[in-house]
């Protein structure tokens, strides 16, 4: 028993090993990409050269689930961002409430029969509209299906060669269209895909579905998640993209080359997580290929989201991102480990298995391993307690390293007492936020085991009616 | 083994500290770099204004000053006519900025090097471009961005047949070489029609492509002639540009390329045709818009109600591509 508890001490151990210098190298990565991007702004003159008649039109796909409060100021900011050339194509997927209707009143809608391509099935589509008053605004009245239905139906009636698949909820910058297709523009024939940064708006200022103020969230849950987000994109993201093996662009905001999007079959409707699994598609689907391409992560276009402030709800969508995750990765088993796949199958499959996947097991075993080695005199108290001291200070260290990713780079934060206060929630986060997302995401591995299906539902408040 | 986590703890705890400390450290600097500039705008822009207005500015300024004077400018770039670029180059070259600037182009770091190269498009002066165009070689594609954007900033004519091979070798990025040659303008188009017909696909591909942005009616009968190359590229992008010029005397080639064997050269066609209103392509618009795959036969109804709303109207239940121009007619 003695020296079972050894083992699993020392392999404890070595999995937090390889997970920190894992994370202290994407740390490094992300710095040297970040740094250049910084530079490169300065020089690079993006606004002038983003406005050409050579940039490639954009379709644009909003799905929308009950999201009456919301999606008259969503589609009206999404028609006036900064881009020569896009249109607008909202799905309204069999909402319970008055989405279309207040669609219809605000938008001058006009029944239209629009020719639609069916390259992917979905569920029955009731009417078609097009706006009076915005020619390039498009309406699709369809019977519930999903975000992935609704995204497919959309991307049926998308006209233009690259689609940007965006949440309802989620605000853009007046830029972030143009900055998300930089890449694009820059090397057309290599790039298909496109993600960029996802920020929380909670707390913020917002007129007229745009950001006008960035502020922390008063909630404390809300303010954790900015800090996690800041890891998960500038450090995670930015490393990934770098290294080419980007497995995730967010479901919140995302650019994609409509025929490759076509060619794969479109957004999976049979998993939670068809933003992962339509990227892992696209990635198989090229390399098996032998094609040149490119999936690429941009860290300064931001879409702002509105964050969970309750665990209730918290715990839902985390655990649901794991399941997602579960299921893009067993459904793409093929590649892991599969040199054919290049750094996709031989680092980013890997990691994501044993340590996104399967770290929450790992991680939540792991102290009672060490302390019942503790009990059984297997390992010394001095250990155990330099054991929690390591994993604390590195996890804070990364947290700070995000932190200073985000200073360094782009500076959103800009009043003082707010840098003071991440710093502060860059060390509160872990002691028991970090654990209880690992709960979470053990669940939702447990979900995805057990074949459990559902979104479970977001409770919004609502970000334009909120003071700052 | 304690021990040994005892002294990575350590370890990692001042390095934490240290990290704390340069965060603060740096949101000071931030904050005082930020306070600099802007008052080093402040005192700056009555010096970019009149170099705007094309008034004689003289004066002494530091090399940084220079640089910021050129951003400034830079924000300025559209208000910026023949005389005033005159008169901001020669106000750089009498402070040596050009020089420095050019020296610059050689420094070890590539951003050193692209900046450089940024700010020479935003001073104005001609004597930059030879090294600008040598800087189209750099080793960073960073360094050849800026390079780029630098040499159409200067309407550089000599220096559109370096891009557009640059551009079609894939050496720049797209958009910023496509948006230089666009603001070289009406004098690349010599370069640009020569370019037509060399033998690289990419090359005649790109170079028809901006002749339909920069050029006249005059150019219709070289994009007809391309119209009929051997690149399916070339052929759709000639459709778009004779489009675009609305070449209502190309329409009978059009017409022709609507039996392409390639369907986005039959949509570039159908779409061109729309534009130029050619009456006589009405049935094969309306046969098209019947049975072709769908990005042509959509393009082929479109172009038919604007050509003949009536015969889109009638035709209406024929294709689902007729009833939506037929409801958008509505």
């Amino acid at each position: 028993m003695k020296t079972l508890l050894e083992i699993l001490a020392v392999a404890s151990l070595t999995y937090f090993a390889g997970l920190n210098l894992a994370y202290l190298a994407f740390t490094a990565i992300a710095w040297r990409g970040i740094t250049h991007h910084r530079r490169e702004r300065a020089y690079a003159g993006a606004d002038e050269t983003l406005t050409s008649p050579l940039t490639p039109p954009i379709s644009i796909l909003l799905p929308a689930y009950n999201e009456e409060a919301g999606i008259v100021e969503s589609v009206r900011s999404l028609l006036a961002l900064h881009y020569p050339q896009h249109e607008v194509i909202v799905v309204n997927d069999g909402s319970r409430d008055a989405t279309i209707e207040r669609l219809r009143g605000a938008f001058e809608l006009v029944p239209v029969r629009k020719a639609l391509r069916e390259v992917v099935l979905t569920a029955p589509i009731r009417a078609t509209y097009s706006s009076r008053r915005h020619p390039e605004l498009w309406v699709l009245d369809k019977e519930n299906g999903g975000k992935a239905d609704a995204l497919n139906a959309a991307l049926s009636a998308a006209s233009y060669p690259y689609v940007c698949a965006i949440d309802a909820d989620a605000m853009l910058e007046e830029d972030a269209l143009l900055r998300v297709a930089k890449p694009v523009l820059d090397d057309p024939e290599l790039v298909a895909a496109a993600g960029g940064i996802v920020r929380i708006a909670n707390g913020c200022r917002v007129e007229h579905g745009r950001v006008v103020d960035v502020a922390l969230p008063q909630s404390r849950l809300a303010t954790l998640q900015v800090v996690e987000y800041f890891r998960a994109f500038l450090v995670g993201r930015v490393g990934w993209s770098r290294v080419g093996a980007l497995l995730i662009i967010s479901g919140a905001f995302g650019l994609f080359r409509r025929s490759l999007v076509e060619a794969v079959g479109g957004w999976s409707t049979t998993t939670v997580g068809e933003d992962v699994e339509l990227v892992l598609r696209l990635h198989r689907y090229l390399r098996e290929r032998g094609e040149r391409y490119r999936i690429e992560f941009v860290p300064d276009p931001v879409c702002w989201t509105e964050a969970p402030e309750t665990l209730r709800v918290l715990s839902r969508q985390r655990r649901r991102w794991q399941r997602g995750l579960a299921e893009a990765l067993v459904r793409h088993r093929r590649v892991i480990g599969n040199p054919r796949y290049g750094a996709l199958g031989l680092f980013a499959f890997p990691y994501f298995l044993v340590f996104e996947l399967l770290g929450p097991l790992v991680q939540l075993l792991a102290l009672p391993f060490v302390i019942a080695a503790y009990a059984t005199g297997a390992v010394s108290l001095q250990f155990v307690a330099a054991f929690l001291v390591v994993s604390l200070l590195i996890g804070i260290l990364l947290s700070v390293s995000a932190l200073a990713l985000e200073e360094f780079g782009f500076r959103r934060h800009v009043r003082g007492v707010e840098a003071g206060r991440l710093l502060w929630y860059a060390v509160v986060e872990n002691f028991g936020y970090r654990q209880i997302n690992d709960v979470w995401r053990l669940i939702g591995l447990i979900d995805a085991i057990q074949r459990r299906a559902g979104w479970g539902e977001m409770t919004r408040r609502g970000l334009g009616a909120r003071p700052s | 083994m304690a021990h040994v986590l005892a002294a990575v703890a350590a370890a990692l705890g001042v390095l934490g500290v240290v990290s704390v400390c340069v965060l603060a450290l740096r949101r000071i600097q931030v904050a005082r770099a930020d306070r600099t500039t802007r008052e080093a705008e402040a005192r700056l822009r009555p010096i970019a204004l009149a170099l705007v207005d094309g008034e004689p500015v003289a004066g002494e300024l530091e090399s940084r000053d220079a640089l910021r004077v050129a951003a400034l400018l830079s924000r300025y770039a559209r208000w910026l006519n023949r005389d005033a670029r005159r008169n901001a180059a020669s106000f750089f070259e009498q402070l040596n900025a050009v020089d420095d600037a050019m020296l610059e182009l050689r420094a070890r770091r590539p951003w050193r090097r692209a900046t450089a190269a940024f700010a020479l498009g935003d001073m104005g002066s001609p004597r930059a471009v030879p090294a600008l165009v040598a800087s189209l070689d750099d080793p960073s594609r960073d360094v050849r961005a800026a390079a780029t954007r630098s040499l159409g900033r200067l309407g550089a004519a000599e220096a559109v047949e370096p891009l557009v091979h640059a551009l079609a070798s894939g050496h720049l990025p797209h958009g910023v070489a496509g948006e230089a040659l666009l603001a070289v303008g009406a004098d690349a188009l010599p370069s640009l029609r020569r370019l037509e017909r060399e033998s690289d696909a990419t090359v005649r591909a790109a170079a028809v492509e901006l002749v339909g942005l920069l050029g006249n009616a005059s150019d219709a009968p070289l994009l007809v002639e391309r119209l009929r190359d051997t690149s399916a590229e070339v052929r759709a992008k000639a459709a778009r540009a004779l489009g675009r010029l609305g070449a209502g005397d190309a329409a009978s080639a059009l017409r022709a390329g609507l039996d392409d064997r390639i369907p986005f050269v039959r949509a570039a066609a159908a779409n061109a045709l729309g534009i130029v209103g050619d009456e006589e392509a009405v049935p094969a618009l309306l046969h098209i818009a019947r049975t072709d795959r769908f990005e042509v036969a959509r393009a082929a109804a479109r172009a038919l109600a604007r050509i003949d709303p009536s015969r889109t109207r009638a035709a209406a239940d024929e294709s689902p591509h007729l009833r939506e121009a037929t409801d958008l007619l509505a």
